[in-house]
Parts: structure tokens; C-alpha cells; sequence
């Protein structure tokens, strides 16, 4: 009775997978977009697709756009790839993605609002973070991560409390540190001169087109255990 | 901590006091008293200021440094003299004659860093010593953790944002080595220390070392080892005085540089420009007893948008010397310059100039003080000249006062001449008298005894108090061999014997009754003054030899005793006359031969008699009493 009882706890657990409906993740110019999210006016939208079952037709919508997908599949895992060539209006927008299996059952991602802010001068959403925070250097890097109002070349410099450059990195708009939205970089803890920096508080600034972006100043932590 | 050190900020001071002026005669410093004087309650001042500073120039801050550093792009090698050297170049502090306090406060890097710095120099016996501390604080470093939802990064509201605090506090000392050689050194002890989200904290020490060559007064070089054992940070640099400008230039083999010039626009007011690998800066200066208010502007090229302006208030110290004088006294004074007391003259008109003034008494007081500080006052008494109010010369005002110059017609013998004057005393609203009073001697002269001889003097003064007479024809004959009778005719003139009582002829078989020197022979007999030979006779008429008449003249001044050293090289050491001789110069009576041989068997002229004669105390009397008197002694018959 008692083994009954653990079965078909068991089996309650493991069906939902082996016939979930396909699970949609939406990607903008590499990065996981999340409702609320920053996009580029003209994104490279990627769509990764999981589904136990064959995918028959995927559909991706983004503004007055309404766009058939094709995929190229690895497995259970489906990708697809759209990128907008004609510059989205700014404002709210939403995508998207509608798939549809061989037994004609149809799932859909709508991630909304996402904000297209190419008017507005490039801002820093929320606020930087910092991860693992304290960090040791030497044995572990630490990830700066931000979110962008929209792709901007990224110089992010990181000083000490006297503010004393310690180190200073360049990310390109198009590449990750530079896009729109949710923007995750690394730093090991080695100043420009390539030795690592000591225990303290460092202060690290997102500047682009020679200023220091509205919220785009965080703080992190050294500390050598 | 300032208190404390009083005694240090004093003693440079007193070490330094100006020199006075010397006194010169009667006017000049009488006495003088000198004390030092705290000032520490306006020191209390400067705290205060210094706190209201801290609260209002929380603006935004610079690396390192005040704003004088900030406007010079960080030069400070060559740019010495200045409290914040503590941290930037410790041989530079040499340079500093006041104790100087700077301090600088604000927020770095948007607000988010405060950042203060205290920097303390004073000179002292053994060298500069200096503290300074400097301080960083920040907080709000947030713990993360990822959200198991996106995988996105998120605060971890769970535990405590972390807080750090990095200080270093320097113990300095700099010494000049040599003339043109300093050099100076820090002991560092940092701490730094987490709260919040971690709680430690670590302490460390740490050393610089600088020196600073003046290669000229133009040129210094310096070298600035920062954390000597630790993670070394080297600074070379210096800095050149091209006229008013001071150009430094500080390279950090890290590869940074730094280059600032300083320019005194006025007194008070210094304009500055830097140029580091972080852009341009500008700052300015002003200075106000004591205290030195700089201002930088500076862009941070790596902080795009952060405060650019840059603030600090320092005390760099400064002697003013102040002089107060406050009337005590007045002092008239009048003296003759020419003639001199007692002159001879043959001329009937004489040119007198003279000195009337008065002295101001004064009191000086001089205060030197290290401004804010401490103050050195010295009081000196001084007399300083002033006209007098009237002058009269013999009874007749003078529309002179300072220096006088009159001429008074002079009769002949005796002249007295006085002089007047009244200084009005304003201390004591009362006049006050000075005078002075010479007198002048008109003769007539010689044909054969000119001014210059050298027995003027005596022969004309003996021939004054009718002791000697000339011979006709208005001659002196002064180098003619004098007789027996002739000075023995002398001697009992001065005698306190009336010529009429000398009543007794000579009883010597050559001096006959009706001898003109028969009785002046006969009372210098009687007295033991002069003996004759034994055969009865005088020889009156003789000429004395030099030893002869020395030994008259020093049995009339009752100078007897033994012989002793002699400073005659030609007197036999048994010669009969050495005992005189010894007295009468021992009695000053020789002083025209000295430096000369004494010729015992030389004639004694005439003039030398007068000089002999003249120096012996009982002539000196009477020769005193003539120039107060204008009295002779006696009168006696006129001789040849």
C-alpha cells in the first residue's frame, strides 16, 4: 500500500514532463528577454523551443510583423532565429511565438510590455548588481550585471574609493555589455595592470557617449577570505 | 592634539625674531624685554571654521590631494611648502617657517565616497615633523543572489549591504640634510575595515620615502618612494621658477604624469593650471592672514559628469610685524663739537659749533607674530632726537636748534662759552634745561713757539699762570738749555710762597744779593729743593743737563724711591740720576719721551721744564683751577 502510495506520487511528478506542452524561451540579441525588458529597435530575436514532441509550424509576432519560423532542431530542442530589419516604433511592444506540435496542439510565448526607447538617452534600469558579491578575486570572477534602455557602446570603469581608475572595459552595442535589456559581464578582479586589486569597496561606473548613464553606478565588494 | 604641541608651534618663533637696530650714542635702545605670547584661542576659530567647512564643502572630491594639488594636475614634487606635502612629498616640507594646518573634505565619485584629509607641519629644532590622516568611507555594497525564477541577479534582501572604510594616518619627519639637500619620510599605518554584510578589519604599515634637491634657486628635483616595502608607487619630478611662474612636473612610473604651473597674479591671489592623463585643471588661491581659502576645477576625464570643483581650507601661518611707540620721556642735550674744552687760540674771533637737541624717549614695542598663533612682543626703550624749543648761546637766543654753528669774538686770556636750551616736556607739561659750557684759552703767542709745537700747551699755560716769562722781543726761546737759577725760579713760583716774603739772599759765594734769582736760589736751598756743590758755590747760570733737571723736578714733586726698570735703553744700569728717573716717569711726568732714548746729558731745555713741570700733580691743580676760575695762583715780580 505504502509502495502504491510513493508510485503514483512518483508518476504525478514525472508525467507532467513527458507530456508538457513546449516550453518557449525569447532571446533579444543573445540575451533572455523578460517581460518588462528593454529591446533594441531593430533585435535580433532568437526563439529556443523545447517540446517533446515534432514541431510542426512556429509563428513569431512582433509588432505588424507576423513571421513563420524555421527551425533547426538539436533533440527536443528547437531554435529559430528573426532578426527585424526595419526599425520598430518606440514604446511598448510584444512578441510573440505560437508553436504548434504534429498533433496540432499550439503554444504560445507572449512576453509583454517590452520597451523600445530609442528617442530617450541610454539608461541603466534598476540597478547594477554584482554576483557573487563579496567576491576573491584569484578564485572566483565576479558578473557586473545591468540592463540597458537600448545598445549603447559601453565603457565600464571600475575605481577604488580614492578613485583611482582601477580598470576600465569597452563593450561594443551589438555585443553582450552593450545591448539592450539585461546585460551580464565578468570581471576577475585584475586592475589594467594585471595584478589583482586588494580587499575594499570598488565603485564601477556604465558610461556611454562620454557620460555616466542615469542609475549607472553599483558598488562592489573584494574580500579575500 | 594643537595644545599640546604649543611649545613646537613657539619655538621657531623665538628662534627667528628680527634683529634690532644698534644703538648709536646716546640715542638708540636704552632696554630692552621681550616675551612670547600664545594666540591658541585663535586657533579655536580656525577649528570652528574648519568644522562649518565640513559641512558645506561636502562637494565632490579629487585622487589625492587638496585643491592646490588638484589645480596643479597633481604636481606636488615640486611644489613645496605646503602642509598637504605630508602625504605628496615629505622632504618638501623643509620649506615651511609656521606650522601649517590644511584640510580638505568632500564626496568622491557622485556622492557616493566621502573622502577627508587633515594634514598638520611645524618646524622645530631637529627638523619638520607633520601628521596627516586621510580617510575614505563608503557603504551600500549590495549582497546578491540569483533569482531562481530568471536567473537574473537580485539583492539579497536576507542579509546586509556592506560597508568599508579605508584610513591612513602618516607620522612625517623631514630634516635638510644639506644646504640644497632635504630629505623626509612617512610611517603609514593604515586600516581598513568592513561592516555591514562583513565585519573585519586589518591594519598595515607602510613607508615613504622623498628627497628634494634645490639644484639651484631656480630648480629643485624630487623623489617620491610611496609604501617603500609594499606595493611601491615612485614618483620623480621637480619643479623650475621661470620669473613668476613655478613649473613642476612629476612623472609616476606607473606611467602617469602630472604637470601644474603656479602663477602669483597679486599678493594674495595665486592662478593655477594642471595638465595629468585625466584632463586639464584650473584653481586659484586666496590667501588672508593667515589662512588659505584654494578652489580647483577639474574634469575627471575617466568620471564624465562628476563635481569638477574642489575646495580646501588651510592654515599656512605668516610673521606680521607690528611697531607701536609710546612717549616716556624727553632728555634735552647740548655739547659743543667745536672748539673743544680748554682750546688755545691766538685768533680774536672763534667759530663754536654745537649740538642741541633733545631725546625722545620712547617706548617700542615690536610684535611679531605667527598669525593666529603666537605672538613675540618685544618693549625697548629708545631715545630718538628732537629740535629743542629755544637755544641761547652766551645769553643770546639762537634761531638755531640740531646743530649749531655761531663765531664769538674772543679776549684775550680766559673765554668761557655757554649754551642754553629748553626742551618743553610734554609727559610732565614742564620745560626742561640743558647746557653746556666750554672755555678758551686766547694768548698771545710766540714768534719762536708756533701752534704746533709741541709743548704749546704747557709753556703757553705756564706763562698764563705767570709761572714762566718770555723774553723780549715776544720770544720763548723754548729749546734754549735752562739754568739752575732759571728753574729753580720756576719751581718756588708754584710753591705756595708769596714772592715778597722771599726776603733772604742766597748765601752761595756765585749768587750774588742783587742776582734776580738770588732769593728763589736761597728758598730752594732752604727748602731742600736744590744743594749746591761743595765748594760753597751755585753756578747759577749752568745749564742742566736732562738728568739734572729730571731729578730737580722729581725732588719738587717729592718723587723719591728706588730705582727700578726703566724704559730708557741708554741709562747705565748704575747711572746716579735712575732713581729719579724711575719716579718721574712712573708719575707720568716723562710721557714726551717716550719711545725715545733719554739722553742724560742733553741739555733740559726750556719747553722741557714747561712740559715736566706741567704734568706734576701740584702744577695740574693749578692749571685746573685757571679754567674754572679764570684765577692765576699768585702773582709774583715779573723776570727775565
Amino acid at each position: 500500500m505504502k509502495k502504491l502510495f510513493y508510485i503514483i506520487i512518483i508518476a504525478c511528478l514525472l508525467l507532467p514532463a513527458a507530456f508538457a506542452a513546449p516550453t518557449i524561451d525569447i532571446y533579444c540579441d543573445g540575451a533572455p528577454t523578460l517581460v518588462g525588458d528593454p529591446i533594441a529597435n531593430t533585435p535580433r530575436i532568437s526563439v529556443t523551443i523545447v517540446s517533446s514532441t515534432a514541431l510542426t509550424l512556429g509563428r513569431l509576432s512582433v509588432y505588424n510583423i507576423s513571421q513563420n519560423l524555421t527551425f533547426v532542431s538539436s533533440g527536443t530542442s528547437y531554435y529559430a532565429t528573426y532578426e527585424v530589419s526595419s526599425p520598430l516604433p518606440n514604446g511598448t511592444q510584444t512578441i510573440t511565438v505560437e508553436a504548434f506540435n504534429v498533433s496540432g496542439e499550439a503554444t504560445t510565448k507572449e512576453v509583454t510590455p517590452l520597451y523600445v526607447q530609442n528617442n530617450l538617452a541610454t539608461t541603466v534600469q534598476g540597478f547594477p548588481l554584482n554576483y557573487p558579491n563579496p567576491f576573491d578575486p584569484g578564485i572566483q570572477s565576479t558578473t557586473i550585471a545591468y540592463t540597458l534602455s537600448k545598445p549603447a557602446n559601453i565603457t565600464l570603469s571600475i575605481f577604488d574609493l580614492s578613485a583611482n581608475l582601477v580598470a576600465k572595459k569597452s563593450y561594443s552595442q551589438d555585443a553582450a555589455g552593450g545591448r539592450a535589456g539585461y546585460n551580464e559581464v565578468t570581471w576577475d578582479g585584475k586592475n589594467d595592470g594585471g595584478s589583482y586589486v586588494g580587499n575594499g569597496l570598488y565603485i564601477y561606473l556604465i558610461i556611454a557617449d562620454g557620460a555616466v548613464l542615469q542609475n549607472g553606478k553599483g558598488k562592489l565588494t573584494v574580500f579575500k577570505r | 592634539m594643537i595644545n599640546a604641541l604649543t611649545p613646537l608651534l613657539l619655538k621657531p618663533l623665538a628662534q627667528q625674531h628680527l634683529p634690532l637696530p644698534k644703538g648709536e650714542g646716546r640715542f638708540g635702545i636704552r632696554k630692552q624685554k621681550k616675551r612670547n605670547q600664545g594666540e591658541g584661542c585663535k586657533l579655536v576659530l580656525f577649528v570652528i571654521c574648519y568644522l562649518l567647512f565640513v559641512i558645506f564643502a561636502s562637494a565632490a572630491f579629487a585622487t589625492d590631494g587638496t585643491a592646490r594639488q588638484v589645480g596643479l594636475g597633481g604636481a606636488s614634487l615640486g611644489f613645496s611648502g605646503d602642509a598637504n606635502n605630508v602625504f605628496s612629498n615629505p622632504a618638501g616640507l623643509t620649506n615651511i617657517k609656521f606650522p601649517k594646518l590644511s584640510t580638505t573634505s568632500r564626496t568622491l565619485l557622485f556622492g557616493e565616497v566621502q573622502y577627508n584629509l587633515l594634514t598638520w607641519a611645524a618646524p622645530t629644532d631637529f627638523g619638520i615633523i607633520g601628521f596627516g590622516y586621510s580617510a575614505v568611507n563608503s557603504g551600500g555594497s549590495y549582497q546578491t543572489t540569483l533569482d531562481p525564477a530568471t536567473d537574473r541577479i537580485i539583492i539579497d534582501a536576507s542579509r546586509e549591504a556592506i560597508s568599508f572604510g579605508s584610513s591612513v594616518m602618516a607620522l612625517t619627519f623631514a630634516k635638510n640634510i644639506r644646504e640644497n639637500l632635504a630629505v623626509g619620510g612617512n610611517l603609514k599605518f593604515f586600516n581598513q575595515s568592513f561592516s555591514g554584510g562583513i565585519s573585519s578589519a586589518a591594519g598595515s604599515t607602510g613607508l615613504d620615502l622623498s628627497c628634494l634637491y634645490q639644484q639651484n634657486p631656480s630648480l629643485s628635483l624630487g623623489l617620491n618612494i610611496q609604501n617603500t616595502f609594499g606595493p611601491r608607487r615612485i614618483k620623480l619630478g621637480g619643479s623650475y621658477q621661470a620669473k613668476n611662474y613655478l613649473v613642476g612636473l612629476d612623472y609616476d612610473l606607473g606611467s602617469s604624469y602630472s604637470l601644474g604651473v603656479e602663477y602669483p597674479l597679486a599678493e594674495n591671489i595665486d592662478l593655477r593650471a594642471g595638465l595629468s592623463p585625466t584632463g586639464l585643471a584650473f584653481g586659484a588661491g586666496l590667501t588672508n592672514n593667515g589662512f588659505r581659502f584654494d578652489y580647483a576645477y577639474h574634469q575627471n576625464s575617466n568620471i564624465p559628469g562628476d563635481l569638477p570643483h574642489y575646495f580646501t581650507l588651510s592654515y599656512i601661518g605668516g610673521r606680521a610685524e607690528k611697531t607701536y611707540y609710546k612717549l616716556r620721556d624727553k632728555i634735552p642735550y647740548i655739547r659743543f663739537i667745536e672748539p673743544q674744552d680748554r682750546a688755545l687760540t691766538t685768533e680774536p674771533t672763534i667759530s663754536i659749533s654745537a649740538e642741541a637737541t633733545a631725546g625722545r624717549v620712547l617706548e617700542k614695542k615690536q610684535v611679531w607674530s605667527v598669525i593666529a598663533l603666537s605672538a613675540t612682543q618685544e618693549i625697548t626703550e629708545v631715545i630718538e632726537p628732537e629740535p629743542l624749543t629755544k637755544v641761547f648761546f652766551n645769553g643770546n637766543e639762537l634761531n638755531q636748534t640740531g646743530t649749531i654753528a655761531v663765531s664769538s669774538h674772543l679776549g684775550l686770556g680766559r673765554n668761557v662759552m655757554q649754551i642754553y636750551g629748553y626742551a618743553d616736556k610734554e609727559v610732565a607739561k614742564e620745560t626742561l634745561l640743558a647746557s653746556a659750557e666750554i672755555k678758551v684759552l686766547r694768548y698771545k703767542p710766540f714768534e719762536d713757539v708756533k701752534p704746533d709745537y709741541w709743548a704749546l700747551r704747557p709753556i703757553i699755560l705756564l706763562e698764563t699762570l705767570k709761572l714762566v716769562n718770555g723774553y723780549p722781543n715776544n720770544a720763548f726761546k723754548p729749546e734754549k738749555g735752562i739754568s739752575r737759577a732759571e728753574l729753580v725760579t720756576l719751581l718756588v713760583r708754584t710753591m705756595a710762597v708769596k714772592e715778597a716774603d722771599l726776603l733772604i739772599p742766597s748765601d752761595f759765594k756765585d749768587v750774588k744779593t742783587n742776582n734776580w734769582a738770588s732769593k728763589f736760589i736761597a728758598y730752594a736751598a732752604n727748602q731742600g729743593l736744590a744743594t749746591g756743590y761743595p765748594d760753597g758755590t751755585f753756578k747759577p747760570t749752568k745749564v742742566l743737563t736732562r738728568a739734572e733737571g729730571i731729578t730737580l723736578l722729581a725732588r719738587y714733586a717729592n718723587l723719591t724711591g728706588e730705582a727700578g726698570p726703566l724704559p730708557f735703553k741708554d741709562l747705565p744700569e748704575n747711572y746716579w740720576a735712575n732713581k729719579y728717573i724711575f719716579s718721574a716717569d712712573r708719575a707720568g711726568l716723562l710721557k714726551y719721551l717716550e719711545g725715545k732714548d733719554f739722553g742724560p746729558n742733553k741739555p733740559f731745555t726750556r719747553a722741557e721744564a714747561c712740559e715736566v713741570l706741567y704734568q706734576t700733580p701740584a702744577v695740574q691743580k693749578l692749571v685746573n683751577h685757571y679754567w674754572e676760575t679764570g684765577e692765576t695762583a699768585k702773582t709774583t715780580s715779573e723776570a727775565q
